[in-house]
């Protein structure tokens, strides 16, 4: 019926527990010592299965899955929480959503699990099987767009203005952008996560609550406990608060997305665009897709070479853009690699000031290229740069280790995103065995600026929040 | 009376006159410092001035190029770096051991021998990375509002008064000098946890920080008196227009008394009450799920060695402005006028009780805060005692102090879509 099976985490002393159920739900438990412990369940959905319909949904999901259960009122579960100290949120991206608790764990008579941790473990377990999102915690249907609009505003409306407050992050808007010009139409990681105001203003709860019903089944469900805890006491209350059983959740769910990497093509084409905001300053993000997520091994030598490129204080971009310049236009750049199901991205993202040049921003961002370009041929990296960030990337491997919420999100990502528990015991190992030859080849395939999505966000006349709202409807259309 | 973790920290003064507080913490793999100075921009001459000599510390010195260092730092496991806020310029430093003796030498090396070549370089840097920040319409908000809240005094430095002080800050010899009175070791406080010896620690500061000549400095009195009697005087409200915002983003707040002020434990209570806990905080069920009007509001209580702040911020559609800063005076009235209640005054306590677990789970963490609240002007003793004054708050005490300090003027700043400024 079931199956366990143990595992070594790097850098902590005890061994961890896997247990994958009959009805494909599966239970990972790390041990740590100390007063903190953190409970997430990772499922396996997100914008990847939405279409146009439906574009925001997951992430709306999130936000009413905290408006109560047949147990537990709307907010119970806020207090209960909070008032033990605990810190509790959800995020939704494209191919998962992630709901943790992190607490204090408070006294625990010996064989006993404490008082704190069994209601969080109870009440978090009750959330994620048993919402209900009732109506009026949704709100009723409404125009976004109707200034006159008098009526009722819920959740709905909340999740509106979050859509307002990520519009005022320019480096939410340049990000977007440079997102929508990497993928082809149809696709389903060209949308945005959050939605739009249309559509988050108007579906209708039962069709957030059948989306609920079919993607938040076992076999999707990963839920993670790292703390200081006797396994066998554990387990046994996994298996009483996540029974499925009770809320009448059939094993045989939907199970995967089917959506494959192999479905789509990417726009193979090199792109560039500009976009005008109300802004002194200039935003870019230049996007490469990367290796399969899977394919550790090109995976954790993009990581390398992203080390070298942009992100280290005596990386390329870092010195010859920002530290050498006698007047340096550039005010910011970094890079790095963002893991997902259906192909890792490179993204290389920085400021700089046009006041500051005389030239184009296609210009500015033609010193960076040429940054990037010596790299991949006339000046590789070489064996000291490896070696540097090979150690700065176990360093920053170890700094996860340190935290239980960051233990579990490298585990929840590894298992939902990657599908495999291997990304991350694997990693340092990886790491271990790559050389700067295959380095600078995975680097070489990439990274090549004719496969290079840049978006620039430039200063001038900004579009206002509708208008906005009406791009988005005609890419969808 | 609630189990709280106590701290395990011992204070000791070194050879050299710096002051070591240590935590050991067994199972920490990793070292980690925060040695902080005291001064910071209180004793900016030119406001911002501080913040330059922090960035500047590790680009270059009398052997080492800008270059060499970062390609030194990037070969240890040693990750470094300051900051410099109204009381203090802070070097944080995480290793492992084995790098100890070698991220030391480095660190000493520009903690005494910083050239500050890169000057000219670094203003029109800080200059660029400003103007980037403030692009976003809710860090102008927030930059207007402490600007305008401790009244353009160096005790609130922003982006913007840096931004305007450029120009004025053509002396290297300032930068110098601020550099020679603050970087040295009997002004240095070393915060350290992990799984070390405390002699061990304690002989690795006093070989590259030998003891001199050179006192602490000190905030001048007439100049602390200022600070700790600056006062609104009446309630304004401070604009900046941008008409590409989709959000008018709100933040309205009020002067608090320092750190270690008898009402710090009843503040920090009904912060959490009103807006500090989160999901659960009263204007989040209000003005977020009662009537949708944002995704994310909240207050704030911060508090320095000689003066507070306790705000609350809001991001909303801009026509709902005038409703948001009505329940903003509604939520804030219901404290004033009725006593909170004992299920809630109860809850607020376990909150912030138990989120020092969560906050202080690393050595990082926990270094810092020792080391910061310290450096706040609170011994070691008040470091511990801060849980049992929380525990001890009364509701009469939540009300006095609301009404105390929040039917003060305030100050609202407003950063929209011009049409509703």
């Amino acid at each position: 019926m079931k199956e366990a099976n143990t595992i070594q985490i790097p850098y902590l002393p005890d061994e961890a527990r896997v247990v994958t159920y009959g009805n494909g739900f599966t239970f990972v438990f790390v041990p740590k010592k100390g007063d903190v412990f953190n409970i997430s369940t990772w499922v396996k959905t997100g914008s990847l299965n939405e279409d146009n319909q439906i574009n925001g949904i997951s992430h709306f999901l999130e936000h009413l899955m905290f408006k109560g259960t047949e147990r537990f009122k709307p907010g119970q579960f806020d207090k209960a929480m909070e008032s033990m100290g605990a810190v509790i949120n959800a995020a939704t991206w494209k191919d998962f959503t992630f709901y943790y608790i992190t607490g204090p764990k408070g006294r625990a008579a010996d064989g006993h699990i404490g008082e704190n941790f069994e209601l969080a473990l109870d009440m978090h377990a009750d959330m994620m099987l048993g919402s209900t999102i009732p109506d009026e915690e949704v709100g009723p249907p409404y125009d976004p767009f109707d200034p006159n609009y008098k009526g009722e505003k819920r959740e709905r409306s909340v999740v509106i203005e979050e859509i307002s407050m990520r519009e005022d992050q320019p480096w939410t808007k340049i990000y977007n952008s440079v997102n929508h010009m990497m993928y082809q139409q149809g696709h389903p990681y060209q949308r945005d996560v959050i939605g739009t105001r249309s559509i988050i203003g108007n579906v209708p709860r039962t069709t957030i609550y059948d989306y609920y019903r079919r993607w938040y089944s076992p076999a999707n469900m990963t839920t993670i406990v790292v703390g200081d805890f006797d396994f066998n006491v554990l387990e046994e209350k996994i298996c009483r608060y996540f029974d499925f059983e009770r809320f009448n959740i059939s094993p045989n769910g939907k199970g995967e997305s089917a959506v494959t990497a192999n479905a789509f093509r990417h726009p193979s084409e090199k792109r560039y665009d500009e976009i005008q905001g109300d802004y002194q300053t200039s935003f870019f993000i230049m996007g490469f897709h990367g290796p399969e997520p899977q394919n550790l091994k090109e995976a954790i030598a993009l990581d390398v070479a992203s080390h070298v490129l942009g992100e280290g204080r005596s990386s390329r971009l870092t010195q010859a853009l920002l530290e050498r310049p006698a007047n340096p236009i550039y005010n910011y750049v970094s890079c790095g690699q963002s893991t997902f199901k259906l192909g890792n991205v490179f993204f290389i993202q920085g400021n700089f000031n046009p006041q500051e040049s005389e030239g184009t921003a296609k210009d500015i961002l033609q010193q960076l290229e040429h940054e990037l370009q010596r790299m991949l041929t006339t000046e590789p990296i070489t064996e000291d740069e490896f070696r540097r960030a090979v150690k700065k990337l176990k360093v920053n491997f170890a700094e996860t280790s340190e935290t239980a919420s960051g233990i579990a999100e490298t585990i929840g990502e590894a298992v939902t995103v990657v599908g495999t528990f291997d990304a991350y015991l694997n990693y340092l190992n990886v790491l271990n065995e790559l050389d700067v030859a295959t380095v600078n080849a995975v680097a070489r395939q990439y990274l090549s600026l004719d496969k290079a999505y840049t978006s620039v966000m430039v200063p001038g006349e900004g579009a206002t929040a509708e208008d906005l709202e009406t791009d988005g409807d005609d890419v969808e259309s | 009376m609630l189990k709280v973790k106590q701290l395990a920290t011992e204070q000791s003064t070194l050879k050299n006159g710096a002051t070591l507080l240590y935590t050991p913490i067994s199972t920490a793999p990793r070292l980690a410092f925060s040695m902080f100075l005291p001064g910071g921009n209180v004793l900016d001459p030119i406001p911002g001035l501080s913040d330059i000599v922090d960035r500047l510390l590790m680009k270059g010195t009398a052997t080492r190029t800008q270059e060499q260092i970062s390609i030194e730092i990037d070969g240890l496991t040693l990750e470094v770096d300051s900051d410099t806020k109204r009381d203090y310029t802070a070097i944080h430093a995480t290793m492992l051991e084995e790098d100890l003796d070698a991220s030391f030498e480095l660190i000493a090396d520009f903690f005494y021998h910083a050239t500050f070549s890169e000057f000219e370089r670094e203003k029109q840097k800080i200059a660029g990375e400003v103007m980037m920040d403030l692009d976003s319409p809710k860090s102008r908000a927030s930059d207007q509002f402490i600007r305008r809240i401790f009244q353009e005094t160096s005790y609130g430095t922003v982006g913007s008064m840096i931004l305007d002080q450029l120009p004025n800050m053509d002396s290297l010899d300032a930068v110098k000098s601020y550099y020679h009175h603050v970087f040295t070791p009997k002004n240095l406080i070393v915060s350290v946890a992990g799984n070390i010896a405390v002699e061990k620690v304690a002989s690795v500061i006093e070989r590259y920080f030998p003891a001199d000549d050179r006192q602490a400095p000190s905030v001048a009195p007439e100049l602390e008196s200022r600070i700790r009697g600056l006062s609104i005087a009446q309630d304004e409200v401070v604009t900046f227009a941008r008409d590409d915002s989709s959000q008018a983003h709100i933040y309205k707040g009020w002067l608090m008394p320092n750190a270690r002020h008898e009402d710090y434990a009843a503040i920090s209570l009904f912060n959490t009450i009103l807006g500090g806990a989160g999901l659960s905080s009263r204007l989040f069920l209000e003005l977020r799920d009662k009537q949708g009007l944002a995704y994310n509001v909240r207050s704030t209580y911060e508090t320095y060695r000689h003066k507070g702040i306790f705000y609350l911020y809001i991001g909303t559609e801009p026509n709902n402005k005038e409703k948001c800063l009505k329940g903003f005076i509604e939520e804030v009235g219901k404290l004033i006028d009725i006593p909170v209640s004992d299920e809630e005054l109860e809850d607020a306590k376990r909150n912030i009780l138990g989120r020092r677990s969560v906050f202080l789970e690393t050595a990082h963490q926990q270094a810092n805060y020792i080391g910061a609240n310290f450096t706040l002007g609170r011994t070691l003793e008040e470091i511990e005692r801060i849980p049992s004054q929380i525990e001890a708050v009364t509701a009469a005490d939540i009300q006095r102090v609301a009404q105390t300090y929040l039917t003060r003027p305030s100050v609202v700043s407003i950063v929209g879509p011009s049409k509703i400024l």
